[in-house]
């Protein structure tokens, strides 16, 4: 994995593909690799669809390895939504199969010369770039159901729907799961519109004939992976709540706490909770012949992505998220799981975040465009993105967007990204996070890691809380470290609780590349990955003030509770002193 | 006082028991009113651990192990042995949850300062406030708490709006064995195995 992969489809004589030594980039995966790429070769001024721009794509540290968990995908560009740094990551096989293939990263760069849609194929033979413009505008199933005849089934496709190719600054980038179904998405931030501008339809991974990935010393591997995949097994909610539940195991807890924003962030708890929890759902989905425990890809120990049927048990859609579910659900004001499914099933077709959807469609609703609750209007407006309607590009184009155009003043947004499923009036310090993460407000940015463990700016001690300032700060860094190495964020908790699961983790890495990693570089490259990034956005034009929530938040209280977000913006431009 | 004792079936103006082989579907339903939540007729002043061994029996190690997060009226609560149940009150309780809010509504999370605005804090010192009569207590089971426990509370009775009961009663086939009646009316339920 030690080579990059640069692919200019603005070449003069067509898209030109240049294998590079990793060089400067050495020792650095996911999230880390993709920040820094961008960081040191896009002008932050740049269009985010010109032809400076340039979309990275790489697995993280340990992809490709036998290390369970390990298939997290990272991808990077100037967003077209937020205008600043982006890292999106998706699960799916991609990851595990472009590491194999002994790509550090693939960079697409430059501009097209013409309206050609490109696919690329990389095997361990080369790489073909072909146009194939009777792809124009196919939507993600259908686009895999085509491709998957001609280049099999063991292939692992990265893919832009309608959406990317239309270029809505909320379109993501999918990549196929085990059955190839196109469901796992780097969704946030609208990466799917960079891909779109550089003409790139698909891009095709076939590892056969590749090895796994070989540890530098195997026996420490080995033992480190028993350990780290025990680790996960063993613990409640990685062994047991995500793996019978998915990760929408945390509805009835969030509305529970008041912090699950309804009808477009008005209240906080949802009459209709119970009907759409994951709970419901894992219930629904065993009844019909669906699969609540399941991977998103090969090696997935905790397998929180369970498949969904309808009602006649015909397959519909993955498990969806608990993120999907708030948003087509809750905030929408639609408790019907079949509906929450299809909206799903529609975003992973048209290839568009879930998240951005639906809040941009509970502004719709706020916005009188159709009524909270209304199922079969949340359905057609998702359709009208496909379709490329002038209100179906307005909403494609985000909260945001479809905010100003319907002049509501209530949008839940920071950087211009949609909020996610946590109202930061119950839960303060999630709202530190939105406020200041580079990404725009983004739940995984500052992910539940073992900041004691790591002892990030100190050792916190559990009993003692500490400020919301410092945790964010710490957690932030924390994810931003693990973002690197490939793993899923759902290890979080077995590492936050088990501190050997944690030391497994580094062993890992370690064995893998004959390295004494301690929690101290851990953190240290943390740090960097948040500074480069901070960096990028600082010369795009972000200011203080652009590390702030909307106002409604600090002024319209929200039930059951009744608080409002009341951290001083003082203290919020304290997160990055460090 | 146990729940399927006495003051619950007392509370409930009428009662239904409904048998479901182990593996019907209407089992899902019948664990969904426990999530949903359902009504108790028990002493109050309770501390939330003697509400979770005494009423609910659950084991103390399981309260320790398992139980890991509970809310009192929305509220995430730190302390199970200073939070006190009281008449009307709604008890929550769920296992460990991933994600950091997850996390962070754990009982002693070390990030519960990111919710500290919704936080439980006592009004009553816990063993002080027992023994304040009978009282009806609203509880919700969530998730591996539901899955664990759900089977034989069920078996003991639950209080549900009567038209809970009924609609299970309908997807389990045993629509006659709940009469119908007030829709609002409390109904005193047992689901038994068998
Ligand atoms: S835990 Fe869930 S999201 Fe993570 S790799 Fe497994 S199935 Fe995918």
């Amino acid at each position: 994995m030690d080579t990059l992969l640069r692919i200019d489809v603005g070449a003069a004589k067509g898209p030109s593909v240049n294998k590079e030594p990793i060089g400067a980039y050495a020792g650095m995966g996911g999230r880390a690799l993709t920040s820094a790429v961008v960081a040191k070769e896009v002008p932050p001024l740049c269009h985010a669809l010109g032809p400076e721009n340039k979309l990275v794509i790489a697995p993280g540290l340990l992809s490709g390895t036998a290390a369970g968990q390990s298939g997290r995908l990272s991808i990077g560009a100037k967003s077209p939504l937020t205008g600043g740094i982006k890292e999106s990551n998706a699960g799916g096989q991609a990851a595990q199969v472009l590491a194999r293939l002994g790509y550090a990263c693939i960079v697409l760069e430059g501009k097209p010369r013409n309206d050609d849609l490109y696919t690329i194929v990389i095997t361990k033979d080369g790489v073909k770039i072909e146009v194939d413009n009777s792809l124009k505008m196919l939507g993600n199933y259908d686009l895999i159901d085509k491709l998957r005849k001609v280049y099999g089934e063991k292939a692992a496709y990265i893919s832009i729907g309608p959406a990317g190719e239309m270029k809505l600054t909320a379109a993501s980038i999918a990549c196929t799961d085990m059955e190839l179904h196109p469901t796992r998405h780097a969704g946030r931030g609208g990466l799917g519109a960079v891909m779109g501008s550089k003409g790139v339809k698909v891009i095709i991974l076939d590892d056969e004939g590749c090895k796994m990935r070989e540890p530098k010393d195997p026996e420490k591997f080995k033992a480190a992976n028993k350990v780290w995949i025990e680790g996960l097994k063993k613990h409640p909610v990685t062994g047991g709540g995500l793996p019978s539940f998915g990760t929408n195991v945390l509805t009835n807890i969030i509305n529970e706490a008041g912090g699950f924003p309804v009808n477009n962030f008005s209240s906080g708890q949802f009459a209709g909770a119970s009907k759409i929890s994951g709970e419901s759902q894992a219930a629904l989905m065993t009844a019909r012949g669906g699969q609540p425990t399941h991977g998103c890809h090969r090696g997935c120990v905790i397998q929180c992505s369970g498949i969904y049927n309808d009602a006649q048990g015909k397959y519909l859609s993955k498990q969806a998220e608990y993120e999907t579910v708030w948003a087509h659900g809750a905030n929408c004001g639609i408790d019907d799981l079949d509906t929450i499914q299809m909206l799903d099933r529609l975003d992973d077709d048209i290839g568009i975040d879930t998240i951005e959807m639906g809040v941009t469609i509970g502004i719709a609703m706020d916005a009188g465009l159709i009524k909270f609750g209304d199922k079969e209007g949340a359905i057609n407006l998702l359709k009208e993105v496909g379709k490329g309607t002038p209100l179906g590009r307005i909403i494609g184009c985000g909260a945001g967007m479809t905010g100003k155009a319907f002049g509501v003043e209530r949008v839940a947004v920071v950087k211009n990204q949609a909020l996610p499923a946590y109202d930061p009036r119950a839960i303060n310090g999630i709202g530190v996070t939105y406020a200041t993460t580079p990404m725009g407000a983004d739940h995984t940015a500052g992910y539940a890691i073992a900041t004691n463990i790591l002892k990030v700016g100190g050792f916190v001690d559990p009993l003692k809380p500490e400020g919301q300032i410092e945790l964010s700060r710490n957690l932030q860094i924390a994810t931003a470290a693990i973002d690197s190495t490939g793993m899923c964020l759902f290890i979080a908790f077995a590492v936050l609780d088990q501190p050997e699961t944690f030391q497994a983790l580094i062993d890992l890495l370690n064995a893998f590349y004959g390295l004494s990693l301690t929690g101290d570089d851990v953190t240290a490259l943390g740090k960097s990955v948040l500074t480069s990034e901070r960096n990028f956005n600082k010369a795009a034009g972000f200011t203080k003030e652009d590390d702030r929530l909307p106002m409604f938040f600090t002024r319209d209280p929200i039930a059951p509770h009744n608080q409002v977000f009341a951290v001083k913006d003082e203290e919020l431009d304290k997160v990055f002193n460090w | 006082m146990v729940i399927g004792g006495g003051p619950s079936r007392c509370a409930a103006g009428r009662s239904a028991t409904i048998r479901l082989p182990p593996g019907d579907p209407a089992w899902g339903e019948a664990l969904g009113l426990l999530q949903a939540g359902f009504l108790v007729s028990a002493r109050i002043g309770l501390s939330a651990r003697s509400f979770m061994r005494d009423i609910l029996r659950f084991e103390d190690e399981y309260i320790e192990g398992a139980v890991s997060t509970v809310f009192i009226d929305s509220k995430p609560v730190d302390d199970i042995d200073a939070a006190v149940v009281v008449d009307g009150s709604l008890l929550a309780l769920s296992a460990a949850m991933p994600g950091l809010v997850g996390a962070v509504m754990r009982r002693k999370s070390p990030y519960s300062s990111f919710r500290k605005a919704i936080s439980y804090s006592s009004p009553l010192a816990g063993p002080k406030a027992e023994g304040r009569g009978e009282g009806l207590v609203r509880v919700k089971l969530f998730n591996s708490v539901m899955r664990d426990r759900g089977r034989d509370l069920l078996s003991r009775g639950i209080l549900v709006a009567e038209a809970q009961a009924r609609s299970l009663g309908a997807a389990s086939g045993a629509s006659s064995a709940v009469a119908s009646g007030d829709e609002e009316g409390l109904v005193f339920l047992q689901v038994l195995e068998g």
